[in-house]
């Protein structure tokens, strides 16, 4: 499941097969109030090759936030730019955004489903953000073992299984879910971004 | 008179006052040449009237233009803008031909024309806009010196209609500057 294109960096991160599928997006069963602490500018990359992408986090007065990405011409990667649509909601401990992309270089997202939302946990300490997505492994152990309600999908791509992973459960046993202390055990780290 | 958002930095030079800044109803430096000038390219960074950070992003588009991507930044940013720009080099100035197509994500209604913004580079790394002076173009425009209409009232927009060629030798000359208002901002190379 491709995910985006503008934010070549940080979308390269969350991209491919690792991403998993969610029914709704988190926070759903509390609401959705914007974190103060996002605002502003971000810098970071997926790839040691890569150069750094801007990432402008406005606040809007609808309880979402608007991300204008940039990304630096990089080889014979064009510089692009696009946006996405935030959410963020805090569950117990544990700090998560919806992300959407809304935009690409002026155009609607290019071959993408503008309204699929990813989860991401992530942290803020010390002018770093560290987001995490859903780790696909971690979660389809967490769906056999009964922990929430999802969907393992294996099939075949060039002679090698995968396994698509869809978490089916509705918003609030998500959120119960993820509101546990030990819910940041099922992400991975995706991408670290500087002030 | 179109009145427009008020919006920043670059956008803020076509946005800042109430009245739309003079524009051309052909782009400055067709005869020329209109090519994307490659040391625009990157992310600037400037603080705009209201104290805030903003960042502009210029990216090269297959077509020969310039899209800017501005954008506020910091504590409190509310607003960002897309561009869509042309630049030449007439003489000893350097134009871009300057477009606003969105605010906020939501398309801007712009009049027809560009604005031509006249941007000077220095030895510092600094890169400045100014806007041309709408009496100044106006008082042009009355006596013959270039051709061009003016709306009616003291705030009516002025544009200037000249041919391709003509408007092209009127902003070669060296005096042509006197039209520019003085820089409407400063920005730093950043990336």
């Amino acid at each position: 499941m491709k995910l985006a294109a503008f934010l070549a960096a940080a979308l390269a991160a969350l991209s491919l097969s690792a991403c998993v599928a969610v029914k709704e997006p988190v926070g759903t069963s509390i609401g959705y109030v914007n974190d103060p602490a996002l605002e502003g500018t971000w810098r970071g990359k997926s790839g040691e090759d890569k150069p750094e992408g801007y990432y402008h986090v406005l606040l809007n007065d609808d309880a979402t936030m608007t991300v204008v990405g940039y990304a630096p011409k990089s080889g014979d990667d064009k510089a692009s730019w696009g946006t996405l649509t935030l959410t963020t909601v805090q569950l117990g401990p544990n700090r998560y955004m919806n992300v959407r992309e809304t935009g690409e270089n002026g155009g609607p997202p290019q071959g993408k489903d503008t309204a699929q939302n990813v989860p991401l946990l992530y942290r803020i300490a010390d002018d770093r953000l560290s987001l995490f997505m859903l780790d696909d492994k971690k979660v389809a152990a967490a769906i056999r073992a009964g922990r929430i309600q999802g969907t393992i999908t294996p099939s075949k791509v060039m002679g090698v299984t995968i396994e698509s992973v869809a978490i089916t459960a509705d918003g609030a046993h998500l959120d119960a879910l993820l509101k546990r202390a030990d819910a940041p055990e099922l992400f991975s780290p995706a991408m670290e971004m500087h002030r | 008179m179109t009145r427009i958002k008020y919006v920043l930095a670059l956008a803020a030079t076509l946005a800042l006052t109430a009245c739309y800044p003079p524009t051309t109803s052909h782009p400055v430096g067709t005869t020329a040449g209109l090519k994307p000038d490659p040391a625009l390219q990157g992310t600037w960074k400037g603080v705009n009237s209201d104290g805030k950070p903003f960042y502009m992003h210029f990216l090269p588009q297959s077509d020969g233009t310039l899209s800017a991507v501005i954008v506020e930044s910091g504590p409190k940013a509310e607003d960002w803008n897309v561009v869509t720009a042309t630049t030449t080099t007439l003489g000893a100035n350097h134009y871009m031909n300057a477009r606003l197509l969105w605010t906020n994500g939501k398309p801007e209604n712009a009049p027809a024309g560009t604005v031509p913004v006249l941007y000077r580079m220095d030895a510092r790394g600094q890169l400045t806009f100014s806007l041309m002076d709408e009496a100044a173009v106006k008082a042009a425009i009355a006596a013959g010196k270039i051709k061009g209409t003016v709306e009616k009232g003291e705030l009516g927009d002025a544009t200037i209609t000249a041919d391709v060629k003509t408007l092209d030798a009127y902003f070669s000359t060296p005096g042509v500057t006197k039209l520019f208002a003085s820089p409407m901002f400063t920005v730093r190379k950043v990336d």
